[in-house]
């Protein structure tokens, strides 16, 4: 066992801001929290986000179009990009939301607990190492990424557009651990039942 | 999808036609809506809360602190023709305080160095000098928005780059 502070557990989110009350959420909000995901009404991240609803309108749809797009790269490997940038940033509610979905996406629950309690360099596929490996890479120092970092990701076979994927995903992560990260704090709810 | 010329290609090196044009074009939703986010971020003439050259300054110190040249280049070309001085576009773009900086945009400075260099270093505390230093919830939810935005885009483009030097 590590003590590295990352879970796999359900966990909550609470803010560190004042958050809109839904009573006096304008249609227009109303309407965002709705397509944003169906739990945002309730959510203290979405109720904070919503605040500047323009902003959050993009940014969710720009969200579910990365993570969700039909073809290109497998969903249960943009979970494990989702969960190497958290890992690396720090964002312990982000890394345990996506390791959960990758747990069911790949069926590889101890691959992904690994990683949350070990870190990225655990043992993995030849195309899981390029995939994470590149991940590193790019949320670590995106300038200083070069054709080295791109070489192993073709090594394996990734196509243009799974490449292209896997850059949106982590630059979404690149976004989305720096909010959960800087305008609150999560919560362990504990082992499910 | 707006009708704005796409920024992302521009800052890429990307022209109309050419092999990751038509690639991004794979996924149109992500360039709309990449797309989407800065023009709600960073163009509007008159937004609510921060201030154009707030977010300017935010932005271009993000980008700076990322290394993204061409991205940092938009920024402070976006801040001259807002009149801002070039003294505090070179500071801001060092990573230095620009001297004789307003209390908000100093805070708004440190809260950008915070946001990406180490965001596992936030804390309530960051959030209270930034309400110390005059700006409110909405204001600093747009304000980590569009930091975290400009970290995005950095790694969109420095992919693209790489797939663009590849042959």
């Amino acid at each position: 066992m590590t003590n590295s502070g990352f879970t796999i557990n359900p966990v909550d989110w609470h803010a560190w801001l004042d958050t809109l009350d839904l009573a006096d959420a304008t249609p227009e909000q109303v309407a965002v929290l709705e397509e944003s995901t169906p739990t945002a009404k309730t959510s203290q991240y979405y109720l904070l986000l919503v605040q500047d609803v323009d902003v959050l309108r993009q940014r969710s749809r720009l969200f579910n179009a990365v993570m969700y797009g039909q073809k290109g790269l497998s969903r249960a490997e943009r979970e494990l990009a989702s969960v190497a940038v958290s890992r690396v940033n720090g964002c312990v509610y982000c890394a345990a939301v996506h390791a959960q979905r990758f747990a069911q996406l790949a069926k590889q629950p101890e691959l992904i607990q690994r990683m949350l309690d070990e870190g990225v360099g655990i043992e993995l596929s030849p195309r899981q190492r390029a995939i994470v490996d590149y991940s590193v890479a790019l949320t670590r120092d995106p300038a200083g990424a070069g054709p080295g970092d791109l070489a192993p990701l073709r090594a394996a076979g990734l196509t243009d557009l799974e490449i292209l994927d896997l850059t949106h995903v982590v630059a979404m992560f690149a976004w989305a651990n720096r909010l959960l990260q800087t305008l609150g704090q999560p919560v362990d709810l504990g082992a499910p039942a | 999808m707006p009708e704005s010329a796409d920024l992302i290609n521009q800052l890429a090196g990307i022209a109309p036609g050419a092999r990751l044009d038509a690639l991004r074009q794979q996924r149109p939703e992500v360039a709309g809506y990449a797309q989407g986010s800065y023009d709600v971020l960073l163009d509007r003439p008159d937004p609510a809360g921060l201030s154009p050259a707030e977010r300017e300054l935010a932005a271009l110190r993000a980008a700076a602190l990322l290394k993204d040249q061409p991205l940092a280049q938009h920024h402070q070309a976006r801040l001259r023709e807002l009149g801002a001085d070039a003294a505090l576009i070179a500071a801001a773009s060092l990573g230095a305080e620009p001297a004789g900086l307003p209390a908000r945009a100093a805070a708004i400075l440190r809260h950008t160095d915070l946001l990406t260099l180490a965001p596992r270093d936030a804390s309530p505390a960051a959030i209270a000098d930034l309400h110390a230093s005059g700006l409110s919830a909405p204001e600093i939810v747009t304000l980590a928005q569009l930091v975290a935005f400009i970290n995005f885009q950095s790694r969109v483009l420095a992919g693209l780059r790489l797939l663009g030097a590849e042959r």
